[in-house]
Parts: structure tokens; sequence; C-alpha cells
């Protein structure tokens, strides 16, 4: 018997977007204590390829200071998502094709070695409306060896559904996502050669944290089949992550990255991250060349199953491959060519980047449900790779 | 109990689980914000972190690639969070 009957199925975890980029703006702004971030604009086209769905679109990013006080930044990027997901193959809704809007604003205000942020951001697709703002104080001090950070986010979600072909809005359903965020990061430099950052940060939600579109799959009684059923998540979700990193120069003209993040909350997920990066200059600093390379491993959570025994096994049932047990290894290679690198016109120094990222997913018990005349349960487990595609241009004036 | 109850039990269960490390974060936090006036040396001194402001040690060059790609992994990826509100300064001004 199959209860949820889905016409589609939404981009990717558009909840985490407005969160992700407070942190990234505090990351360009406050993070930098006491010195402005530097005035510059950036252009880019950006592609994901994988696991059935293709994202493509641009973006840009600006930031203007004004009497060495006060620097805004503003951001706007285009998502726009098509192709079908494992999911949606498995549950057998319509490809997927549909639009992500991003708006953000932050504004430093620099007084002696404290930095103040304020930043707000929106999120918009046609079923999922998300807004955040965010402050954030940092200062400098010991001789400036030390920077400390402290910030506060808010987020207020509000999720729609939509159906048929026509995908018109459901007007019976609507929910609400509320989430804070608080965060303390720390960058010291520990010698005339490495510096190393630590943060931690606390996340709450409360409200509707599961996909109206998503279901989950339970056996059926002759053990050959199975039925689906929606999922039924918590309403409430804490988590807890906490990082270090650290970044050396080598004795050649050469840096080196590496990084450690712990991540748990209250639904029994674990996750290790760690990071290598090495980032090389080359032709006299015309060409920089960055490599990366990623690990990530989780555990799943206490509510997730493939494949429930029977239906209603339990309160909470979820079967989003995100809450599985699953690792992602990626490599990426970044090069730039600073192709303008002294003062013309009103411009200080341009330059021309490409990224392309790897990236390989693999799950440990969540499988391939999209295989027929196979029983359920003993599919192959699922994993699919990505290619992450990035091409900006720079400008700083 | 209730469904009502049972979500009012599970919020404070999880700020409270949030709280513990929270709060020592914020005391550390504020211990060293209040301590910032000590006579604690600059190790490394102005004139010797010329290394230090290269820009190929910056920790994030390129803020609208990192968006995206933090973007690309929250969506896929259990975990989120810690990825760099913290300080990103090398004290080179």
């Amino acid at each position: 018997m199959s209860r949820a009957a889905p016409r589609k199925f939404p981009a990717p975890a558009k909840a985490v977007a407005p969160a992700l980029a407070a942190g990234l703006a505090l990351l360009g702004g406050a993070a930098h204590g006491a010195v402005l971030p530097e005035e510059r604009a950036d252009a880019m086209y950006k592609t994901y390829d994988g696991g059935g769905l293709l994202v493509k679109g641009p973006a840009v990013l600006v930031r203007k200071n004004f009497a060495d006080k006060v620097s805004v930044s503003a951001g706007y990027s285009v998502d726009q998502v098509s192709g079908a997901s494992i999911d949606m193959v498995v549950l057998g809704a319509s490809e997927l094709r549909e639009e992500r809007k991003q708006k953000d604003l932050s504004v430093d205000y620099l007084r002696g070695k404290v930095t103040y942020t304020v930043g707000v951001s929106n999120s918009l697709e046609n079923d999922y409306d998300a807004n955040s703002a965010y402050v954030s104080i940092s200062q400098d001090m010991f001789g400036d060896l030390t920077t400390v950070s402290l910030s506060a986010s808010r987020g207020w979600d509000k999720i729609t559904r939509v159906q048929g072909r026509e995908r018109t809005r459901d007007p019976n359903f609507e929910r609400r996502l509320d989430r804070d965020t608080w965060s303390v990061g720390l960058s010291q430099v520990l010698t005339k050669h490495l510096v190393a950052n630590l943060d931690y940060e606390a996340i709450t939600e409360q409200g509707y944290l599961q996909n109206p579109y998503r279901a989950i799959r339970f056996l059926s009684p002759d053990g050959q089949s199975f039925s689906t059923a929606p999922e039924v998540y918590p309403e409430t979700r804490t988590s807890n992550a906490a990082a270090v990193r650290l970044k050396y120069y080598l004795p050649w003209r050469a840096a080196v990255t590496g990084g450690y993040r712990y991540f748990f909350d209250t639904w029994d997920i674990r996750a290790h991250t760690g990071e290598f990066g090495y980032t090389q200059p080359f032709f006299n600093d015309a060409l920089t060349a960055d490599l990366q390379l990623r690990y990530y491993a989780q555990s799943a959570a206490n509510f997730y199953s493939d494949l429930f025994p029977r239906e209603n096994f339990q309160n909470f049932v979820g079967r989003d491959k995100e809450l599985a047990a699953m690792n992602t290894q990626s490599v990426g290679l970044e090069l730039t060519w600073d192709f303008l690198k002294s003062q013309r016109w009103f411009l200080k120094k341009a330059s021309a980047s490409v990224r392309y990222d790897y990236i390989m997913y693999s799950y440990d018990d969540f499988r391939d449900a999209s295989l027929r005349g196979v029983t359920p349960g003993t599919e192959p487990l699922y994993e699919y790779d990505a290619s992450v595609g990035q091409v900006w241009f720079s400008v700083w004036f | 109990m209730n469904g009502t109850t049972e979500r009012i039990v599970a919020r404070r269960a999880g700020l409270r689980a949030a709280g513990r490390p929270l709060a020592v974060g914020v005391l550390l936090a504020t211990t060293l914000l209040t301590s910032a006036c000590g006579r604690i040396e600059p190790w490394v001194k102005p004139y010797e972190r010329e290394r230090l402001a290269d820009p190929i040690m910056a920790w994030d060059r390129a803020a609208i690639s990192s968006s995206y790609l933090g973007h690309v992994r929250e969506n896929r990826e259990g975990a989120k969070g810690g990825t760099g509100a913290g300080g990103g300064g090398c004290g080179c001004n």
C-alpha cells in the first residue's frame, strides 16, 4: 500500500542555505578582525552534476567599504535544478525543474580592534522560503596574535508543498521551522609560519524538519516487496560542531592546510571530517594552484532505516540518505590566473579562476531501491559520483 | 505524555544538551575578552608576520566559491556548522 504519491521532490536541503550564508558572511566579514575586508567583486557560473540531479546558475558577490569604518557585502545566487534523484525515481515522482534564488546582505562596522557585523539572508523557492538574520562581534587581542569572535543567528523557514503537473501550491499545507545558531571562534598566530583556527557552533532547530515529499519504505507481509509511507521526524534537533584548522607556510613559497571537525546531534548522528589543502604559486605568482582533499564520515540517525520491518514500526521514521551511515571522499583542484596585478583604470587587480571538485558518495545502509525484481533489503548499497564545476572572475577596486 | 508535552520535553532536553558546551565556550571567550589587556608580550612581532600576511595564507581566498561548495556539502551530508565563524585574521595590519 502506498500512501504517499509525490509529484515532485524539492531541491536538496534548502534549510541550511541561510545558515551557511551567515557563516560564510562572518568568514568574510567579522572574521578579519581589526581590518576591513578588501573591496572586490566576483561573478561566477557554477554547475553540480551527480545523483541524477543537474544544478547550474550564476552568482555574484560585491563588497564595498566606506570611510575605512564600514564594509557592505551583497550577494545574489541562482540555482536552476533539474533531473530526478534516486528518491524521486523510487517514488515515481516526475522530474524536477525548479529554481532557487538566494540574497545576502551584511554590514561590518570597525571600531578600534573590534568589528561588529549584522547580516540578513533570504533563500526562495516555489515551496520553501528561508530567512535568517545574524549579529557578530570580533576582537583582536594579545598584540593582534589572537582574534576572538562571537556570533548569533536566527532563522525562520516557511515550508509549503506543490502538487500536480502545474505545481500549484497546496493551500492546506504550510509548516514552520525556526533555527538558532550560536558560535564562538578563535584565530591564533602560533609562530611566524603557523596559524590556527578553532570554531564551535551550536544549532537548535524547532519545527518541521522533514521533507513533505520524501517517504520511508517498509516490508510487505510476504517479504518480497515493499510499500511506502510518509516520513515522520522529531520536531526538534540540536547540533554541535567543533573544528580545528591549521595553516602552515612552507620553507618555499607554498602553504599547507589541515583541518578536522567533529559533529554530533540529538538524533545520534556523529560525524568526522578531515581536510587537507595545498597552495602553490607558479610563474612568478601569475598562477596559483590549490589542491584540496576531503574525507567525511557519519553514523546514522536513530530513527533512520533503509527498510522498516512493518508499517507504523516506531514513532519517528525517516529514510533520507543524508541521515544514513555514509562517507564522502572528494578531491578539488583550483587554478587562479592573476591577469592584472597592478593598477589600471579603477582596478587594483583582477583574476580569473576555475575549480573542479570530484565527490564520491558511499552509503553503508541506504540501498538502491529503484532496482526491480530484487528482494527488498538485498539491493546493492547506493553510491554515486558528482562533479562540481566553478568558473569566476574577480576584480579588486 | 501527549504530543505537545513530548515536544516540549524534547526541546528542553535539546537546549540543555546544547547549553552545556555552549556555556563553556561563552565562558572561555568571555575570559579571553576580559583578559585582553593583560601583559602578554606578542611572541611573533609585527615585522615577523610577512609570511602570514601572504595571500596564500588566507583561510578563504574566494568566498563566492567556498560558499557554493559549502552549500553542496551541507545539502548532502548530515553534519553542518563549524565551518569558520571564527577569526581568520593573522594580525598583519
